[in-house]
């Protein structure tokens, strides 16, 4: 019992390069500060984030909470673009990295806030981007890749060590969604023999980026068929994501199994399976930000000397044909 | 130390916020794919002996759903201040339930004689920016779970009235904005049910004097209308 309490305190006090959470921070702010430069494209601050009586879609003033925003600052069109604006400027600072201890949390309280209003227009990656800011709050993910690094320490990837725990965070929040949304899909549409769930949902005139009736009706139905049970196996096999990031971590305990895994890099295939899945339901469907949002958060899923020696690689081969 | 018991008791709360609750609650029961279901669940349950009806199961599976909420509460009520000041939690479907009884939303105007143009049309078509307006996922998600719905959502109206007054606003010309669902019934390959015509359901007509109040704060005045919000709801 000891052992492994000590293994669990030992595990949560690890350090690290901090590049994994730079880039989970660089994507992530990506994702949010372009979504919400969508509200400002389609002039949507004014009727989600101003109360009815001054344009907006909900009577927050008249609900027995009142968000903090509006009952600190006057409620108003004024009050919702300036809560946009400052949201903006959060965001594209957590990109840059610039005062990122401030800007991460601002962003994540004014997120938090803004969602209030209009509860349907808050969609449930809007959660996942909650929840990573969070994490991302409490973290050093601005260490590294950051305009803060280059401040202080001159350089865009200084010789710092950063608590490993964010990430270790990041990643099972991945496990967590992706084991829970399969372990979700109970209706008969997602189980064999029907297999038709993507079918019903690409068809769905609210997602499908077109009409796909006369498409799938053919032999297409079929490989949408097959595609929901890799999709519904997929998503059960984020279950072995902590064994496969164990056996990473020790590849030096041996066995049959860890070494393979290791040799042939499931992870990696785990997480380009996951990549191609996500531009896959983008292309053919209109999630919005969802797979992008979601795809921020793999850098966390690799060790950052991981994705040093990644990154060599991608150099050194590109290097000679430059 | 304390920061892993910490990480901990945040990784039991969020792991356990994340199981697949059954949280049924009956409205769940009034859409079509959750009676769809009820009828496989009950077809299901006889080929392993096990006798029931339709509404016995519904009974029993809303009984399991109050008393998943109980535990819930116990579970996780201390930290649900929390979650809501942060907007954290754990709630992954990832259409968990793909609807067969989707709605195709559809935006017609009427024009000072009386012509009906339609503007969108669910997935995609129709003026461009009409398009990208209400694709927008923010958009999307105050009206994409209507379509199977008795009774349209509280914000599908508020949208309706938003979105009726934004174009009477833009356009002088259009008298009438019409907004609706088409329940469509999706049917698989090989479905041997006849095809079910699409049925136009939460149908708003929405004029001038309907949203002046809004036209008003948009600049332009609607005589002999009323100019300020209607007292309702959240």
């Amino acid at each position: 019992m000891m052992r492994l309490l000590r293994w669990w305190v030992g595990l949560w006090d690890r350090r690290e390069a901090g590049t994994s959470l730079a880039l989970v921070r660089i994507l992530l702010g990506m994702v949010v500060l372009i979504d919400l430069l969508q509200i400002v494209r389609f002039d949507l601050a004014v009727p989600f984030f101003a109360p009815l009586e001054h344009g907006g879609l909900a009577a927050i003033l008249d609900r027995p909470t009142v968000p903090w925003l509006y009952r600190w600052f006057e409620p108003g069109p004024g009050l919702a673009w300036g809560a946009l604006w400052v949201a903006i400027g959060a965001a594209a600072c957590t990109v840059l990295g610039l005062g990122t201890r401030v800007a991460v949390p601002l962003l994540l309280a004014l997120l938090a806030v803004l969602s209030l209003p209009v509860p349907p227009a808050d969609r449930g990656i809007d959660m996942l981007v909650r929840n990573a800011l969070l994490v991302l709050s409490f973290s050093r993910c601005g260490a590294a890749l950051s305009l803060d690094a280059l401040v202080l320490r001159r350089r865009l990837v200084p010789d710092v060590l950063v608590p490993s725990w964010p990430r270790y965070l990041l990643g099972l929040q991945l496990v967590v969604l992706y084991t829970a949304a399969g372990m979700n899909k109970v209706a008969t549409l997602w189980l064999p023999p029907d297999w038709s769930a993507l079918f019903v949902a690409m068809r769905d005139p609210a997602f499908g980026r077109i009409d796909y009736t006369a498409l799938l009706d053919g032999p297409l139905f079929h490989l949408t068929r097959a595609l929901t049970a890799v999709t519904w196996t997929w998503e059960w096999a984020a279950l072995v994501l902590p064994l496969l990031w164990w056996w990473r971590d020790t590849p030096d305990r041996g066995g049959r199994l860890r070494t393979w895994s290791n040799r042939v890099n499931l992870l990696w295939w785990y997480l380009l399976i996951g990549g191609l899945f996500h531009l896959g339901t983008h292309l053919t469907m209109r999630l919005g930000i969802f797979p992008f949002a979601v795809m921020s958060l793999y850098p966390a899923a690799a060790h950052p000397d991981e994705l040093a020696r990644l990154w060599r690689r991608v150099v050194g081969r590109l290097r000679p044909a430059v | 130390m304390l920061r892993s018991l910490l990480i901990g008791l945040v990784v039991l709360v969020h792991g356990t916020i994340a199981l697949p609750w059954p949280d049924l609650k009956p409205r769940d029961l009034q859409y079509g794919v959750a009676q769809d279901e009820l009828k496989r669940g009950v077809t299901l349950l006889e080929q392993v002996g096990i006798h029931t009806t339709k509404d016995e199961l519904a009974d029993d599976l809303l009984a399991v759903g109050r008393g998943s909420k109980r535990v819930q509460k116990v579970l996780h009520g201390p930290f649900r201040p929390i979650l809501r000041a942060t907007g954290t939690g754990q709630s992954w479907g990832l259409f968990a339930y793909p609807d067969p009884y989707a709605g195709r939303l559809i935006v017609r105007t009427q024009d000072a004689d009386g012509a009906w143009t339609e503007r969108y049309r669910a997935p995609g078509q129709g003026d461009p920016d009409m398009v990208a307006l209400l694709q927008y996922r923010r958009v999307r998600g105050i009206y994409d779970d209507n379509g199977d719905r008795p009774k349209a959502g509280f914000f599908y109206d508020r949208m309706c009235d938003w979105l009726g007054a934004r174009i009477l606003a833009a356009e002088p010309d259009v008298q009438q904005v019409e907004i609706r669902f088409d329940l469509v019934t999706i049917r698989k390959p090989g479905d041997r049910r006849p095809a079910v015509p699409e049925e136009p359901r939460h149908v708003r007509t929405i004029s001038r004097s309907d949203v002046a109040w809004r036209l008003r704060l948009l600049g332009q005045d609607v005589p002999d209308a009323p100019t300020v919000a209607p007292p309702v709801g959240p």
